[in-house]
Order: structure tokens, then C-alpha cells, then sequence
């Protein structure tokens, strides 16, 4: 048996598309052998140094500005409630302890399985978020319909009204250019008040009332317009949905 | 410059201005990557955002004894473009009731070639056009060695060895500019 029976693999691993069954021989030879880990290790930086053979796109602006809302509203959540956090926390390191994940080739998997853990703590987050609206009887529903710029669409809008979360349905709103979003809009003394942008492709949507509570009217009336993407403070586009609540 | 392996250091001591300094030197890499990858801008940038996210949720699951920052990060944004990529094939596929809908279930170059040529710079210029071909297709694909045997209907021994020659050669390339730098 030659020294390295694995070295034509080590590239494809390098790569990240070995296949799983030689994979792990490969990653069995490497416990054992300095000179295929660091032919594997040299590798890896050159495919490493790929995506700077491709053209840089300049980054929309509004991508980072979502991104640090992300990641400010997941701080704030995960202050909220730690200790979910630190189950779920333990819940991937079981996870990933169970599954033995250990070498280089085997973090694609491991990236795969927190992903999946991440959008079950989503969906979970959401589906919290969704009954707790439900059981409660003092949350309110209101009916928005499409105008002319969308005359199929419809939403249902589920709000408390001492509370900052709302939750929306929306219906037929076709999808935008990617430098345009829907915004939610309030209104509270005839003014409207920015309640957060939305995906229409989601069933449901998680959106911010926060200047909702005090709000003297008994039926409090909702839009929603065609914004630049992220929203902007004050409407400037056409309201395609327009309601109020029952 | 702050090297990338303090940064995450800080990112993992939940330091924002670290996190943005890390997005503004890699997010424009890292589109480009999920941009060649998905075909699809819209795709492209929620699969960046996500890639961020778990920078900054996971950086303390980064081993700087495993894998350069680098590697680990366009890993991320690999990993979670091609599932994105064969997650919408799937749903294509479903939706149409047939098979793959893409050219390449047929077989065909899924790019045309006056478009693949526009992301080939000076250091994929030093290997053959069947040895980018296969870089693409490993890379930017996904596809194992048996996969590409079968598409280019070629032995899977002549694929390892091509594979190999080629990142082999990217290497030198690669030392060579820093040689020179």
C-alpha cells in the first residue's frame, strides 16, 4: 500500500466536495499523516484565495444596515430571554458533540446542522410570538385591502394595543426590485408612523407598533406603501394596501 | 490593519464596531462569491446577511488551529449558497414536474462561455480550459469527482489528477505573485 493512498482526494477535500465514505478515510489518513495535513492545509488557502478571482460587487449600503439591525435585534432577544438561549446554546453542542464532528471536511455538515438549528430557533421564536398573540384577548385585528397598484392583494394585521409587536399576514402583494420594500405605516393623529418593512413572500411578518400605545383613536387605520428598501421615515410611494381595524 | 483573528475575538465579546469592520472588508468577497454561485442578486445578498449573522453569532466556534478566517468564512457563504442553489433547483423541480430545469441536466455548459470568461482573472488563466472548467464545477458547483466524471464522461482517476494539477498550479501562481509582491 503506497505512503499517501489518499493524496489524489486531498484537493476535492480542499474543495469541500468529497464525497462522505471517502471523506472519512481521508480524514482517518490525516489523524496519522503531517504530509497530507499540510498538502490539505496548503490547499486550503489556495481555495481559499478563489473568490478573489471573481469580480467585487460593490455592497449595497442598506445590506449592512439590516445586517447590524439583525444582529442589534438579536442582542436585545437573547438579553430578554437567556435562558432559552442557553439551552439552545447547549442543544447545538449536544448536537455537535453527538455527531462527532471533528476535521476540516466535516464542517460543512456542522454548518449545515446549525443552520437547520437556527432556523428551528426561528421558527420557534416566531410560532411563540404567534400563539402568545392569540391567547390573549385583548389583541385586535385589522383588515387591509389592495388599491390600485395591487388590487388582489389583502392582509390581516393582528396587534395589541398597549404592546410593540404585531403580527401580519399578507396575500397577494407581488414582489419588488431589490432596492424597494413594503413599509407598514400607523397612523396616530392623522400622522403616519413607520411600523417596520416587510418580506410579501413571508405567510407572516413580525412588525414594530411601538407608537401605537396611547393612541386616542378606537379604530386605528394602517397602510402599507412601496418604500426604498429598509424604509424610510416618512411615506414617499404609492399606498398599495389601506385598513383599519375592526 | 487589525488582523482578522482579533477581530473576531472582539466580535465574540459582542464588540459591533469590530463586526462592522469585519463586514466592510469582506462583505464585497463574500457577495461576489454568493453573487457567481446563486445567479440570482436578490439571493446573493440574503444569503450575505445570513453569512454575517453567523459571523457574529458563531465566532467563538471559529478554530484558528483548524482553518484560516478566510477559509472558515467563505466556508460559511459557500455552504449556505450551494444549499440555497439546490434548494431552489428542487423547488423548480417540483413546481415544473420535471427534471432538472437548469442546461446542465442535459449536460450543457450551464453558463455561457463570453460569461464565465468575464470572472476568470490572471491566475485562473494559468490552467487549461479543462482544468477551470472542473475548478468551477468542484468550486462554484459543488459537484463531487463522480459527478463531474459522469458529466464530462471522463475516467474519475483523469478527474482526481486534473483537480490536483490544477489547484496545484494555482499555488505556484499564488506564490509567485507574493514572490513578486
Amino acid at each position: 500500500m503506497p505512503e499517501h493512498p489518499f493524496l489524489d482526494d486531498v484537493p476535492a477535500y480542499a474543495l469541500g466536495t468529497l464525497d462522505a465514505a471517502d471523506r472519512k478515510k481521508l480524514e482517518e489518513h490525516l489523524e496519522s499523516c503531517d504530509a497530507c495535513s499540510r498538502e490539505l492545509a496548503s490547499l486550503e488557502e489556495v481555495v481559499a484565495r478563489l473568490p478573489y478571482t471573481l469580480p467585487q460587487k460593490p455592497v449595497p449600503p442598506y445590506l449592512k444596515q439590516e445586517v447590524m439591525r439583525r444582529i442589534s435585534r438579536e442582542a436585545a432577544s437573547s438579553s430578554r430571554s437567556p435562558w432559552r438561549y442557553g439551552l439552545l446554546a447547549a442543544a447545538c453542542a449536544v448536537l455537535a458533540a453527538g455527531l462527532g464532528l471533528q476535521w476540516y471536511g466535516e464542517r460543512t455538515e456542522r454548518d449545515a446542522l446549525q443552520s437547520e438549528v437556527r432556523a428551528l430557533r426561528e421558527a420557534l421564536s416566531q410560532k411563540d410570538k404567534e400563539l402568545a398573540w392569540l391567547k390573549d384577548p385583548r389583541v385586535q385585528m385589522a383588515l387591509l385591502k389592495g388599491l390600485e397598484a395591487a388590487p388582489n392583494a389583502k392582509a390581516r394585521l393582528l396587534f395589541h394595543p398597549e404592546k410593540e409587536h404585531a403580527l401580519l399576514y399578507v396575500d397577494g402583494l407581488p414582489p419588488l426590485p431589490i432596492e424597494k420594500s413594503y413599509e407598514l405605516w400607523v397612523f396616530v393623529k392623522d400622522e403616519p408612523l413607520p411600523s417596520g418593512v416587510f418580506d410579501a413572500r413571508a405567510g407572516a411578518s413580525v412588525v414594530q407598533l411601538g407608537k401605537l400605545a396611547g393612541a386616542p383613536e378606537k379604530r386605528v387605520k394602517f397602510a402599507v406603501s412601496i418604500e426604498p428598501k429598509g424604509g424610510v421615515p416618512k411615506p414617499t410611494g404609492s399606498i398599495v394596501l389601506l385598513g383599519e381595524s375592526l | 490593519m487589525v488582523p482578522d483573528v482579533d477581530l473576531l475575538d472582539r466580535i465574540v465579546g459582542r464588540d459591533r464596531e469590530a463586526f462592522s469592520l469585519f463586514y466592510d472588508r469582506h462583505a464585497p468577497v463574500v457577495l461576489g462569491l454568493c453573487s457567481r454561485i446563486l445567479r440570482d442578486s436578490r439571493d446573493a445578498e440574503e444569503v450575505l446577511q445570513e453569512v454575517f449573522l453567523k459571523v457574529w453569532n458563531d465566532a467563538a466556534r471559529f478554530d484558528a488551529r483548524r482553518a484560516s478566517v478566510k477559509t472558515w468564512l467563505f466556508t460559511i457563504a459557500r455552504s449556505r449558497s450551494l444549499d440555497r442553489w439546490r434548494s431552489r433547483k428542487s423547488d423548480e423541480k417540483r413546481m415544473t414536474g420535471e427534471g432538472d430545469s437548469f442546461a446542465e441536466a442535459a449536460g450543457e455548459d450551464p453558463e455561457p462561455a463570453s460569461l464565465r470568461k468575464q470572472y476568470v482573472e490572471r491566475h485562473l488563466q494559468s490552467l487549461s480550459p479543462k482544468e477551470r472548467e472542473l475548478i468551477f464545477m468542484a468550486y462554484y458547483e459543488g459537484l463531487t469527482q463522480e459527478e463531474i466524471a459522469a458529466r464530462l464522461e471522463e475516467p474519475l482517476g483523469t478527474i482526481k489528477s486534473r483537480v490536483r494539477a490544477a489547484l496545484q498550479k494555482l499555488r505556484s501562481s499564488f506564490a509567485g505573485e507574493a514572490a513578486r509582491a
